[in-house]
């Protein structure tokens, strides 16, 4: 089981991802089979930004005008998806919405990473716990 | 049997009713939710057209925790549990209050994140002064199986005696702008599978089961409503939005929930379509299930004609409607499927259709490429 | 605003959506064909048209939106009704 702190700090999600993806490659290096991998992003903050920056540019807009650029990213998800997408990873692909300072909430997704390595076979579990 | 989960209560509040029959009873009537709403158009909405459910009342900024507390007080009153205290709370949702991230991009003085998905599943739990474990799970649309699939890992863990699971969605304006300015939304209603499909609606709404070991239910004598077997879960792993066009990774959710409880394909008597309407999705999904299915493929209907998309919601939603076809042994008609599309081939139900069902699925997709396949069936089988 | 313009102003848009492509693609290349702009892409492209010449282009419309000749063809065509 592998553990990786980042930080996302005011960026957009889209402009954050690329430099987490690159941490991530280098404390747990390319993933020799992407198939047998379990992603689980731990987040208190994910989505946020984007989705305040898409409203604003709705208020600046109006609903008919607004971009969608920043749709997909307000979507707490789209991190996981994104590094799913960079590493190739298609096993089991979770975002837990919880503070990371919270043991409890840790201890859950380490217990549900463990249970999927177990039943389905995986390789390698890969927790990603992305703070502000 | 001794890891055996079953579902003994489920709450609804869904654009077609508040409350399991009332949804039951206009869904197999093959009613649609879908309405214009003059808000919308006013506030200068290109598409005002929407899934909402228009007689449930609470502040704005809860009205997904509102949604979520009622869905679980009736969920609790069907299954008459006495909850322990360490009950865990297993909830999912794409944006949580997506109106507080409005009001926080307006200027409010807020902080979001007190209105997150975690802050919905904690809101169920001081609720009912649980110690339990609580997942918040934002898995887009695919949520409501999720977590209901990570209650069931819990309870086969032995962590707890009994869970709250499902999912709450309020109605998003950040939804609603959002998938109309990319061009995926319809406005005459969604068509799950349909040669006429052009897109989604949006709806919202709550879906909260309770489970609990099926040796426990027994014990106490509660009615067993179904059991959940597997979730089969997977990542495309390919684009932010579309699923690969090969429909792969539905495909492995669906034979992962199959094999990880040794049941045979063939076996499978009712899929519950994603059918979200779009054009490619609904393809992708098409190809999955013959993938899967091959020449055996099972009845097939889609809620999302009915209900519009909860998102974090819709696939707990569904699994109700599965849930109580498996009671009734009725798989629903699929309000907005009227011609077959000759490129998918598949036809879904048109009419109640009473059967056997011994096996069913749930299936799900979401933006991000995920899949997730739940393995239902009835308690009997 | 000639259709000369309209597409200097398209290549800018264009160099927000996808900067790796918007230095060489010629006004008769497809966007999909050519350049592998995909669904999402395109209509972040489109709203941003919208947004700078305040124009409100329907789902219909879309198709019209296959190169930079194209788009300014419609827009020009948009303008002059106008």
């Amino acid at each position: 089981m592998m553990i990786c702190h980042v930080h996302i700090g005011e960026k957009l999600e889209k402009e954050a991802l690329p430099g987490i993806a690159e941490t991530i490659e280098m404390e747990f290096g390319k993933p020799s089979n992407p198939d047998a991998i379990g992603l689980y992003i731990v987040s208190n903050h994910i989505g946020t930004n984007s989705s305040i920056a898409f409203w604003k540019d709705v208020i600046q807009h109006g609903p008919a005008f607004a971009n969608p650029e920043l749709f997909p990213w307000t979507l707490a998800n789209s991190a996981c998806g994104y590094i799913a997408r960079h590493f190739g990873i298609t096993g089991p692909n979770y975002t837990y919405i919880c503070p990371p300072e919270n043991p409890e909430c840790i201890n859950e997704v380490v217990k549900q990473a463990e249970t999927d390595r177990e039943n389905l076979g995986m390789e390698e579990v890969w927790i990603i716990i992305i703070h502000i | 049997m001794n890891n055996s989960i079953v579902i003994t209560g489920i709450g609804v509040v869904s654009p077609l009713g508040v409350g399991m029959e009332m949804l039951w009873s206009n869904l197999l009537q093959s009613k649609t939710s879908l309405q214009y709403f003059a808000d919308l158009d006013a506030a200068g909405y290109r598409n005002a057209y929407a899934c909402r459910v228009t007689d449930f009342d609470a502040p704005p900024v809860y009205r997904g925790a509102w949604m979520a507390l009622d869905a679980t007080r009736q969920a609790i009153t069907q299954s008459q549990i006495q909850l322990p205290e360490n009950a865990g709370v297993f909830l999912g949702s794409t944006l949580g209050e997506s109106m507080a991230y409005e009001m926080a991009a307006e200027g409010a003085d807020l902080n979001p994140e007190d209105y997150n998905t975690y802050s919905l599943a904690n809101t169920i739990a001081k609720a009912y002064s649980l110690s339990g474990p609580i997942q918040a799970l934002s898995t887009a649309c695919t949520a409501g199986n999720y977590a209901v699939g990570a209650a069931m890992a819990s309870l086969q863990r032995g962590d707890i005696a009994v869970a709250i699971a499902g999912a709450a969605e309020p109605f998003s304006r950040i939804a609603m702008v959002g998938f109309t300015r990319s061009r995926a939304m319809a406005t005459d209603g969604c068509k799950p599978f349909d040669a006429n499909r052009n897109g989604m609606v949006l709806g919202e709404g709550a879906a909260i089961f309770i489970l609990e070991r099926k040796k426990d239910a027994l014990q106490r004598g509660a009615e067993i409503l179904a059991e959940v077997y597997s979730l089969g879960l997977s990542c495309d792993a390919y684009h932010p939005t579309s699923p690969h066009p090969d429909g792969r990774g539905l495909t492995r959710a669906m034979n992962t929930a199959l094999e990880s409880v040794r049941v045979n394909a063939g076996d499978i008597d009712w899929v519950n379509i994603h059918g979200s309407g779009t054009k490619v999705s609904d393809a992708a999904e098409a190809l999955a299930l013959k993938n899967v299915f091959e020449k055996n493929m099972p009845l097939l209907s889609g809620s999302k004609g009915a209900i519009g998309h909860a998102l974090g919601a819709a696939s707990a939603l569904e699994l109700a409607i599965c849930v109580k076809g498996i009671v009734t042994q009725t798989i629903p008609p699929t309000p907005g499927f009227t011609i077959r599309d000759p490129d998918i081939d598949l036809d879904c139900t048109t009419e109640p259709i009473q059967k056997e069902i011994r096996f069913a699925i749930n299936n799900a997709s979401a933006f991000g490429g995920l899949n997730a396949s739940l393995l239902l069936g009835s308690c009997t089988s | 605003m000639q259709e000369y313009d309209i597409i200097q102003q398209l290549r800018l848009e264009l160099s927000i959506v996808k900067p790796q492509i918007a230095n060489e693609i010629k006004d008769t290349d497809s966007f999909r064909d050519d350049w592998g702009l995909d669904s999402l892409e395109l209509v972040e492209f489109v709203a941003r048209i919208e947004q700078t010449f305040k124009i409100l282009i329907p789902d219909k419309d879309l198709q019209e939106f296959y190169s930079l000749n194209a788009t300014a063809a419609y827009l020009h065509s948009k303008m002059i009704a106008v």
